[in-house]
């Protein structure tokens, strides 16, 4: 009926509104979305703020706070050593066995906790969601900061442990594997959070599912023990997970191992970049209908 | 040229039944792909809803637009849209400026965090940058009234400081445009002034304010225009004084009383309405003198603390007379799922005429539904001639001579 738009008021009032831009809301949808990098820059406090209260969140009334945060480790630490080196009797080519493994279940809580919570973080965001016209990528990537103070921590755990034992420090290895080693693994962590979180909003099944995938990719991947446990033509193939490549570099800089060989690399840099796209195009293309079906 | 708001043959379709989509599990995919080997109910996902249906509109900035129309007639729908907070179905709707909303006051807040922490996550959400916020935060939490409690944590918080911080925080933000959606059916009376108060300012500083709600009064005074909304469609707009008077006019059908079926997926509802007599029997007309009663039946699904309603009568032409809370009288009346039947006393103080009755029902810090003008009665007999009242309270009176008593008072000068 109404279809010659209703016009209202008298231009009496002029605002300051006619400089601005704008904001267009439309039913057709574009079939390849940006991919919102500039969103997260316009929006950095926002995403600040919903890691902070993440981190808040959890250790509030907990007895021992961010204690938690060296003891996980350890207990993993522990485990992998007394199955591994103690009980099969594999060794690796650096002094601690320990700090190898410390490490290793650093990395590896930062990538399953990561991914979990990501993958939920729509769903725990869906009041807001539904009723508040915020940037729905915010809350996904809010959820790769929290892990870190639990990864600091055992880093230095590790680097102490090593030093203890004999490993010594090179400020070279420092310099280039922890920040090269960082970024891999939250390009690891980011590819299958944006895609889970997305496709959690219409299956809850994916979270269930993730939860699984989690237990057997520990095993899947150069974490409790060292890559040459594995024959070689299944070693590259583990690289596919970025997150051994990301191990690895990490390794190098704090615990006196080997570098990965420039193919494990490759290897897990480029499955990081080609599931990081898979999964921002995905958000970005279905975004649109999340406020209408979470 | 100076429009704020356009909107370009706006649709938003919902999906009945299985509104998740195709199927929200597997179990539901399975379901429902084996009901259609059996060959049964084929199109039955595939039922749609229009909640809103080729709306077109601009609106000029520094503008206050009223919006009204019964319970699912896109209202919200129109602001999500509008907000961005939702994709339109069909058309565009382009805003120019940011987008602020006393929608949902104090949504995010987080229980563990402080006042002051819960503001400035708020802020953010909303839009604001951190320095916006450390700009704004004295007076925020002076108009909150909350100095003494921003470095505790909002669990602690009761209901009224939550609603109040909430409230700070959104009416602080700079915003080109202002949507309003029944934020004037919570709250305390304190707060609901707060809220016109705020209203009034954004609208005089030369920004637009969308404002939805079914308090006719309130939008008389704050809206010069109105949009009537009617089952998704644009069914008037004008001048908020007429489209009032035709949306009650049209609202108030013949009908003596309201009867819905029960919809399990609502917390609670209004079932029925009617106007009824002392003897419990329905009526449509009073006279004068006999005492009414509006039945209100309430289906409360899930258990809803501080369940309340609110009666109401109007004048046909939407003037409010009546206006009673259930909490007024009778604390926790609905304290457990169930039927309930309330009945509010309609006393003989109607004077001759068409009047309505709207029925409201909520908490204080959220609007579930409202019926406007379900139920049409009159009310007949004479007013001994008085034509200039609405009301007839039969006050009492006192008469007492305040001159010396002179001794012939009966005495002609």
């Amino acid at each position: 009926m109404a279809s010659s738009p209703e016009h209202i008021g008298a231009s009496t009032v002029k605002g300051d509104a006619d400089q601005l831009p704008w904001i267009v809301n439309t039913s057709s949808a574009r079939r390849w979305p940006s991919l919102g990098f500039g969103q997260l820059w316009t929006h950095r406090e926002l995403v600040f703020f919903f890691a902070l209260r993440d981190l808040k969140s959890r250790y509030k009334q907990a007895l021992l706070g961010v204690a938690w945060a060296g003891i996980q480790p350890l207990v993993g630490a522990l485990t992998f050593t007394v199955l591994f080196n103690r009980l099969n009797d594999v060794e690796i080519d650096g002094p601690s066995y320990f700090a190898f493994a410390l490490l290793g279940s650093g990395v590896w809580g930062y990538y399953s906790s990561t991914i979990q919570a990501g993958t939920t973080s729509l769903l725990a965001n869906s009041e807001l969601l539904t009723k508040v016209a915020f940037p729905r990528i915010v809350a996904p990537t809010a959820t790769f900061v929290p892990g870190f103070i639990d990864l600091a921590v055992a880093t230095v755990l590790a680097l102490v442990v090593n030093v203890a034992m004999g490993g010594g420090l090179a400020p070279l290895r420092l310099l280039l594997g922890v920040p090269s080693g960082v970024v891999l693994l939250v390009m690891a962590v980011a590819g299958p959070v944006y895609l889970f979180s997305a496709a959690v909003v219409k299956y809850r099944d994916v979270s269930t599912v993730v939860g699984f995938g989690m237990q057997f990719m520990l095993f899947a991947a150069p974490i409790a023990f060292p890559p040459e446990l594995v024959p070689g033509g299944w070693r590259t193939l583990m690289y596919v997970n970025p997150v051994s490549g990301a191990v690895g570099l990490l390794r190098w800089a704090l615990v006196s191992t080997g570098i990965p060989t420039a193919a494990q690399l490759t290897t897990s840099l480029a499955s990081a970049v080609v599931v990081l796209l898979i999964g921002l195009v995905h958000f970005r293309r279905r975004e649109r209908e999340f406020a209408d079906i979470i | 040229m100076n429009n704020v708001i356009e909107l370009d043959s706006v649709g938003k379709r919902y999906r009945l039944g299985e509104h998740y989509g195709e199927g929200a599990d597997l179990r539901d995919t399975l379901a429902g792909f084996a009901r259609r080997l059996r060959g049964a109910a084929r199109r039955e996902a595939q039922e749609f809803f229009w909640s809103l249906r080729d709306v077109s509109l601009a609106v000029e900035g520094g503008n206050a637009l009223g919006i009204i129309g019964s319970n699912g007639a896109g209202k919200s729908t129109l602001l999500k849209v509008i907000n961005g907070i939702t994709t339109p179905t069909e058309g565009t709707s382009r805003t120019r400026g940011r987008v602020g909303s006393l929608l949902e006051v104090g949504t995010g807040f987080h229980g563990e965090l402080t006042g002051i922490e819960n503001t400035y996550l708020n802020g953010a959400i909303l839009g604001m940058s951190k320095r916006e916020i450390r700009a704004r935060l004295d007076e925020i939490v002076d108009f909150a009234g909350l100095d003494r409690f921003m470095d505790t944590p909002v669990k602690r918080y009761s209901s009224g400081m939550y609603l109040r911080l909430g409230f700070a925080i959104a009416a602080h933000m700079e915003a080109e445009i202002l949507l309003v959606d029944e934020v004037l059916a919570v709250g305390d009376v304190e707060f609901q002034r707060r809220c016109l108060g705020k209203m009034d300012e954004v609208e005089r500083s030369g920004r637009t304010v969308l404002f939805v709600s079914h308090n006719m009064d309130a939008m008389a005074r704050l809206c010069t225009t109105t949009l009537w909304l009617d089952k998704g469609q644009i069914r008037g707009i004008g001048p908020t004084a007429t489209i009032i008077e035709d949306y009650i006019r049209s609202t108030a059908a013949e009908s003596t009383a309201l009867v819905v079926e029960v919809d399990p997926t609502l917390a609670a509802q209004v079932v029925g309405v009617a106007l009824v007599d002392a003897y419990g029997v329905e009526q449509s007309v009073l006279t004068t003198r006999s005492t009414g009663w509006i039945r209100v039946d309430v289906a409360v699904n899930e258990s809803v603390p501080g369940l309340d309603i609110f009666c109401s009568v109007q004048t046909k032409s939407g003037v409010g007379i009546i206006d009673e809370a259930l909490s007024d009288r009778i604390d926790a009346a609905m304290p457990a799922t169930g039927r309930y039947r309330l009945q509010c006393e309609l006393p003989p103080v109607l004077t001759p005429g068409e009047y309505v009755i709207s029925v409201w029902l909520g908490t204080t810090y959220e609007h579930l539904e409202q019926h406007d003008a379900v139920v049409a009665f009159s009310v007949e007999g004479d007013d001994l001639g008085r034509l200039h009242r609405l009301v007839k309270i039969g006050s009492n009176w006192k008469a007492d001579r305040i001159d010396e008593p002179s001794v012939d008072a009966g005495g002609s000068g």
